[in-house]
């Protein structure tokens, strides 16, 4: 069986990797002059890699996470407790674990039972929710895409619900590729 | 760079702007969700209307990175990331390996109105506002870095955008855009992860695991002649 595999992101390299295990003849086409996609480190901006495109792996419950233990790679774990700090609205800076440690739920997204969303906005079903600190996964799930109004509260509740949303970061220290 | 698709009960061929001919027996797309949306590959015949329906109501993040070395240390010790919500730059982080080093090298991430904001700008004065919004929220107005990058996925015609946006009234567009055709075209990618996953280096890497199964499956089931062999397997049915 033959099998062409178009793109050679992570997607296309993990496909074309399943399909060559199972014995499948595989054509792997990528119209850069190099594979990974949107992974792309950089070594030329600093004495240490940048990530021009993606950079973490979310939590150690995902598959880059046991993937990188296998390939015996360096990490380094972001807490997202005590080593991130929050600019409170007057200025002041504080950990996450100490703007956890006022408002309940900001550093555990498991102290608030996400209820069942419509096809609504987020922003809708953060009004619904009442007025208490959204947690700081949260947070940074709308910094990572735009404003709550313009984002689906279903699919930011599937988010919220999974294993994942409740750690840290971790990145690869010497880069992904 | 592949331009035309081609499936049918017979096969898949792809065709490239180089003038090649590849074909096989099925395709798996891997293809970035800004490049399919810009229809940058023609699929012959046509992707089915749930589907294009499904990709054009599937957002794409507006996103930005800033990148800053400076010559000396910034965060405070032990601090790797700094989250300044409403201020014009709201996540940043260092890479930890720059303090060992006597360096610092920080990262920004600015989406949405804010990515469209410092795009709109020149290079140059949209690392400056970075800047001043990092200096603001640090409380350091002299801190001046050594290096300074603006990067971003938009305007890369492979790529056409930075990650997928699950927008209102989009829940259900990932599941969709991830359905196999035919038994011949198998979708991969972070925009076919589940909406938990979606977005992420994790996502895509399972999602191309995904579409091999899916492969695989569809290829044994046609090779045993089952009645369902010309289908996709329906649920309930035993996994080959």
């Amino acid at each position: 069986m033959k099998t062409l595999v178009i793109g050679a992101g992570i997607a296309g390299l993990s496909a074309a990797q399943e399909l060559r295990k199972a014995n499948h003849q595989v054509i792997l086409l990528e119209a850069r002059n190099r594979v990974g996609g949107r992974i792309h480190t950089d070594r030329s901006f600093a004495e240490v890699p940048i990530e021009l495109g993606a950079e973490f792996i979310h939590s150690s419950r995902v598959p880059t996470y046991s993937l990188a233990q296998k390939l015996g790679l360096r990490t380094f774990h972001y807490n997202q407790r005590d080593d991130t700090l929050v600019r409170l609205p007057d200025g002041v800076l504080r950990t996450v674990a100490e703007v956890g440690a006022q408002a309940q739920g900001y550093d555990n997204v498991r102290l608030i039972d996400w209820p069942e969303a419509g096809e609504e906005s987020l922003e809708a079903y953060l009004k619904r929710l009442g007025d208490r600190q959204i947690p700081f996964k949260l947070q940074e799930y709308i910094s990572d895409f735009d404003h709550p109004r313009y984002l689906s509260a279903k699919a930011a509740r599937e988010y919220l619900c999974d294993p994942s949303a409740e750690e840290g970061d971790y990145r690869l220290l010497d880069g992904y590729d | 760079m592949v331009e035309r698709l081609e499936w049918g009960p017979w096969g898949v061929r792809a065709l490239t702007t180089d003038g090649r001919v590849y074909p096989a027996d099925r395709a798996v797309v891997a293809l970035p969700l800004g490049v399919l949306k810009a229809g940058g590959v023609r699929f012959v015949p046509e992707l089915p209307e749930e589907k294009q329906q499904a990709m054009q109501r599937l957002g794409l993040t507006d996103a930005v990175k800033l990148f800053f070395r400076f010559d000396q240390p910034v965060f405070p010790p032990g601090i790797v990331e700094l989250y300044a919500p409403g201020t014009s730059l709201e996540e940043w982080w260092g890479n930890p390996l720059g303090p060992s080093r006597g360096i610092e090298v920080l990262t920004a991430l600015a989406t949405g109105e804010r990515a469209r904001a410092l795009l709109a700008l020149p290079e140059e004065r949209a690392l400056r506002e970075a800047l001043q919004a990092l200096r603001q929220a640090l409380g350091q107005p002299s801190l001046t870095p050594s290096r300074a990058r603006l990067v971003h996925w938009r305007d890369d015609p492979y790529t056409l955008g930075a990650y997928s946006m699950a927008r209102v009234g989009a829940s259900e567009a990932r599941r969709v855009l991830a359905e196999p055709l035919g038994n011949r075209l198998f979708f991969a990618g972070e925009h076919t992860a589940p909406n938990a996953w979606a977005a992420t280096v994790h996502g895509a890497y399972a999602s191309g695991r995904r579409a091999a199964q899916e492969v695989i499956r569809s290829t044994y089931l046609e090779a045993t002649h089952r009645p369902w062999g010309l289908k996709p397997p329906q649920e309930g049915q035993p996994a080959a």
